[in-house]
C-alpha cells in the first residue's frame, strides 16, 4: 500500500470526491427541499452530475497441443448521468489462431485433407485425430446497452450487439424489465433476446451428410435465428446471504451445421478408412434449450462465498450440470484474492458420433446415410471439465487492477464400440486450455 | 426597513447582496449571496442551515443517541454489524479510497488517540506516556475494520470518527444543495473551509482572506472564481514541551504528532472535501509539507 503522490494523487482524490459527492442517494433522503420555481425564485441551475466508468481487458487464451490461441482486447465505457440512467458501449476484438479438430477420426496411417475450395492441404500424422490448421479468425464486436428507471420500482435494460467475423455475423437485440417487491428485496426480472447470424463460410456451407469433395454443391451463405426468454427472481434472505434463480429458454432456427467439421466413413471391422473416407456433418435445424440456474452469495465477516449451480437441457439430447464455486478472500487495502473451481459435466447429443460405420450408417454405394443427422464434434460428446483459477484485485490510481488465471481441463468420453484399429486410438482429442485476463477498471 | 427585517431572520444585507449566519459543527457558519431578494436569501439560509444540522447529528461524534447519530450506532454495536445507510456509505468509501491512496496517513479509526493527547492549552504540557500510545495504536487502522458496503463491523475498542472531512463535505452539500435552488452566485463558508459557485459577478472574483493563526492580520489574499479552498492546522493547539512544538495533527501509523509541519496549511482544490483532505495530508508530510504540496500542482499557502 504506498502512498500516491502529485498528480496521481489529485486523480485518485478527484475520482474519490466525485463519486462521494455524486447524489445518488440524495433523492432518497428526507431534507426538505422547497420547490423553487413553484414559489417564484431563479429556477435550478445545476446540472445533473454525470459519472464514467471505463473498464480495459485483455484476455489471452491457448489451448494445449498447438491448438487455438487468442488475444481478446475488450474496453468498455459506462456513463451514468444525474437521472440515473445508464449507457454503456463495449467494444471486443478477437484474434484467433490455430488448429481445431475437424471432427474426422484418427487413422493408423497419415490423412491428408484439402480445404473446401481445393487450394490448400494439410496432413495429420498417424494415430493423432485430425486438426485442421486453417483457424484463423479476427472478431469485432460492439455491444450497447442502456439501463433506466421505468416508474418507482422498475428498471428497463435493453441492449443491442453486433458481432462481425469474415465468415460469420451476428446481430442481436435484448430487452428486461426488473421490479422490486418486498421493500426491494425481491427482485423479478423478465428479459426477451432475439438473435440474428449469418454464416459464410469459405468456400460455402456443405449440404449435411455428404462426401467432402472439392465440386460437391455448397451454398454461399445460410442463416440462423435465436430466440430467448429469461425469467429471473433475485432474493435477499438475510443480511449476508444473496439469492437469485433464474429459468431460461430459448430456441434456435436456421443452420446449426458447423461447416468445417467431418465424419470419417471406416470400415466396420477394421475400423480403416473407406468408400467416400469423408463426410460434411449434419445437425437439426432447430434447437430448444432450457437452462436453470442458481447462484449464491454468502456475505461471511469479510469475505465472500459464491455458490452457482446450473442445469441445461437441450432437444438434441444434451443435459449438462456446472457446479461453480468462488471464494473472495478480503484482504487489507483493498486488496482480495479470489480461487475458483467449476465442474461440468454433459452428456452426449443423440447424433453424437466418433464415425459413420460404412454400410450401417453410410452407404458409400449411393453417397448416403441411414442417419437424419451425425456430428463428431467434441462439443456435442460427452465430456467432464475442470476450471482452476485464481482472481487478484487490487486498487491502483483511483480505480482498480485485476488479473485472473484459469486453468480449463476437459476429459472425453471416447464413443463405444470403436471398431478395429480405432480401438487402441483417442478418436476424440480432449482439450487443455489456460486463460489469463489483465483487467483495469477506472471510474471518474 | 427591509434590511432591519432581513436582519431579525439571520440575514444582513451587503453592498451587493446578501449574507447569513449561524452557528454548527462548532464554528462559525455563514453563506454569501450576491443579489437577489432578502425573501429568498433566507429561504436558502434556512435550507443551508438545515442541512449543517443534518449532516452534524447525524454524524458528529459528540452526539451520544444511536437514535439519529451514525457514529454513537456504530460505536455502540459491540463488534457486531451494522448495516449503514447510503450516505454514510458514501463517506466510508471515501474514507477507505484515502486511507488507500495516502498509504495509511489518512484514518478515521485514528480518534481513539485523543485519548493520549490533549492539546487544549492547558499548562504545563507534557507529552503523553508511551505506553498508553501503544496501548491506543491497537485500536487504530483502517484495515482491522470489516467494511463490506452497506456492512460495517468495527472492532470492540475502535472507533470512526467523520471529522477530518465532515466540515468540508458539509460545505460541498450545502453549496450543492443552494445551487439546485438559485442561479445566483453563492460563497458557503464554514469556518474558513469554503467554497463557491463560480465567480462573485461575470468576470469577478470573491476575494477571500488567509488569516495568519495567531494575528488577526491576513496572511495572504486568494482570488476565488471557481472550487473551495480549506485550511488546517491551528496554532493554538499544540504542545511545548522542551522547546520542541507538538501540533495537533496525530500520524495514525505512530500515534505521535509529525514533527516539522507547518503551523497551518491552505489549499485550493475543485472541491472543499478535497481541499481538506489535501491540507490535512499535506500536514502529515512534516517538514516535507511545501515540496509535497508543489509536486500536486495546485494553489497552496504554508504558514511555518
Amino acid at each position: 500500500m504506498n502512498p500516491l503522490n502529485g498528480p496521481a494523487l489529485r486523480l485518485a482524490l478527484g475520482a474519490a470526491t466525485a463519486a462521494l459527492l455524486a447524489p445518488g442517494w440524495a433523492a432518497a433522503q428526507s431534507t426538505p427541499q422547497p420547490d423553487a420555481k413553484a414559489r417564484g425564485a431563479a429556477a435550478p441551475a445545476t446540472a445533473p452530475t454525470k459519472t464514467w466508468q471505463v473498464d480495459s481487458a485483455v484476455l489471452f487464451y491457448a489451448e494445449g497441443g498447438g491448438r487455438v490461441r487468442a488475444v481478446e482486447p475488450v474496453v468498455s465505457a459506462r456513463l451514468t448521468d444525474g437521472n440515473d440512467v445508464a449507457y454503456g458501449l463495449k467494444l471486443t476484438l478477437d484474434s484467433l489462431t490455430g488448429a481445431s479438430p475437424n471432427g474426422a477420426a484418427p487413422q493408423p496411417t497419415a490423412q491428408t485433407f484439402t480445404s473446401p475450395s481445393g487450394k490448400s492441404t494439410y496432413t495429420t500424422a498417424a494415430n493423432r485425430a485430425p486438426l485442421d490448421p486453417s483457424f484463423k479468425d479476427t472478431r469485432v464486436a460492439l455491444a450497447g446497452t442502456l439501463d433506466r428507471p421505468w416508474g418507482d420500482r422498475q428498471r428497463l435494460q435493453l441492449g443491442a450487439n453486433f458481432s462481425s467475423e469474415y465468415d460469420f455475423i451476428s446481430a442481436a437485440v435484448n430487452a428486461t424489465l426488473a421490479r422490486d417487491y418486498n421493500n426491494k428485496n425481491t427482485t423479478v426480472s423478465l428479459g426477451l433476446a432475439f438473435e440474428a447470424d449469418q454464416l459464410k463460410p469459405v468456400g460455402g456451407m456443405p449440404v449435411g451428410l455428404q462426401p467432402v469433395v472439392a465440386n460437391n454443391h455448397r451454398v454461399a451463405k445460410k442463416n440462423r435465428t435465436v430466440s430467448d426468454l429469461l425469467l429471473g427472481v433475485t432474493q435477499v434472505m438475510n443480511r449476508r446471504w444473496l439469492t437469485q434463480l433464474n429459468l431460461g429458454v430459448g430456441r434456435g432456427s436456421g443452420a446449426h451445421s458447423d461447416p468445417y467439421k467431418l465424419l470419417s466413413v471406416v470400415d466396420g471391422s477394421t475400423g480403416l478408412l473407406t468408400g467416400d473416407r469423408y463426410v460434411s456433418e449434419s445437425r437439426p435445424d432447430q434447437r430448444s434449450r432450457t437452462s436453470l440456474y442458481w447462484r449464491n452469495l454468502v456475505h461471511l465477516d469479510r469475505d465472500v462465498v459464491d455458490v452457482g449451480y446450473r442445469f441445461y437441457s437441450d432437444d438434441w439430447g444434451i443435459r449438462a450440470h456446472t457446479l461453480d464455486l468462488r471464494y473472495r478472500w478480503q484482504l487489507a487495502g483493498g486488496l482480495y484474492v479470489e480461487p475458483r473451481w467449476r465442474g461440468y459435466r454433459q452428456t452426449a447429443a443423440d447424433f453424437s458420433r466418433g464415425w459413420l460405420l460404412e454400410g450401417p450408417d453410410w452407404s458409400s454405394g449411393n453417397h448416403r446415410a441411414t442417419l437424419a443427422y451425425a456430428s463428431a464434434d467434441t462439443r456435442l460428446a460427452a465430456f467432464t471439465a475442470h476450471t482452476v483459477g485464481i482472481k487478484a484485485g487490487l486498487p491502483a490510481w483511483g480505480g482498480e487492477f485485476t488479473a485472473r488465471v484459469e486453468a480449463y481441463r476437459q476429459q472425453i468420453t471416447q464413443p463405444a464400440g470403436a471398431p478395429g484399429a480405432l480401438g487402441a486410438l483417442q478418436v476424440m482429442p480432449a482439450l487443455r486450455a489456460t486463460t489469463v485476463v489483465l483487467g483495469y477498471s477506472l471510474p471518474f | 426597513m427591509p434590511v432591519t427585517a432581513a436582519a431579525a431572520c439571520g440575514v444582513t444585507a451587503t453592498p451587493s447582496g446578501w449574507a447569513g449566519r449561524f452557528q454548527a459543527m462548532a464554528c462559525g457558519c455563514e453563506v454569501l449571496i450576491e443579489g437577489g431578494s432578502a425573501a429568498q436569501a433566507r429561504e436558502l439560509l434556512a435550507l443551508a442551515q438545515a442541512e449543517a444540522r443534518r449532516i452534524e447529528h447525524k454524524f458528529s461524534r459528540y452526539r451520544s443517541s444511536p437514535a439519529d447519530n451514525v457514529v454513537s450506532r456504530l460505536h455502540a454495536a459491540g463488534g457486531q454489524p451494522v448495516q449503514v445507510d447510503d450516505e454514510t456509505a458514501q463517506l466510508l468509501d471515501f474514507a477507505a479510497h484515502c486511507h488507500a491512496i495516502s498509504g495509511g496517513l489518512f484514518d478515521i479509526t485514528s480518534g481513539v488517540l485523543r485519548g493520549a493527547w490533549r492539546f487544549d492549552g492547558a499548562a504545563p504540557h507534557r507529552l503523553p506516556d508511551t505506553a498508553l500510545v501503544q496501548a491506543l495504536l491497537q485500536h487504530v487502522g483502517w484495515p482491522r475494520v470489516q467494511w463490506q458496503r452497506p456492512w460495517l463491523t468495527l472492532p470492540a475498542g475502535m472507533e470512526v470518527d467523520f471529522g477530518g472531512i465532515g466540515k468540508e463535505y458539509a460545505v460541498d452539500r450545502v453549496l450543492a444543495l443552494l445551487r439546485a435552488q438559485t442561479e445566483t452566485p453563492l460563497l458557503v463558508n464554514f469556518g474558513g473551509d469554503l467554497a463557491v459557485s463560480g465567480p462573485r459577478s461575470p468576470g469577478a472574483a470573491w476575494q477571500v482572506g488567509i488569516e495568519c493563526p495567531d494575528s488577526a492580520a491576513a496572511a495572504g489574499l486568494v482570488q476565488l472564481s471557481a472550487g473551495a479552498l480549506a485550511t488546517s492546522g491551528d496554532a493554538r493547539r499544540h504542545l511545548l514541551v522542551q522547546g520542541v512544538r507538538y501540533g495537533h495533527v496525530l500520524d495514525p501509523r505512530t500515534g505521535w504528532p509529525v514533527r516539522g509541519a507547518p503551523r497551518s496549511v491552505t489549499v485550493v482544490a475543485g472541491s472543499c472535501t478535497e481541499a481538506g483532505l489535501l491540507s490535512t495530508l499535506a500536514l502529515l508530510q512534516g517538514p516535507h509539507a511545501r515540496r509535497w504540496l508543489q509536486s500536486l500542482g495546485m494553489p497552496f499557502w504554508v504558514l511555518d
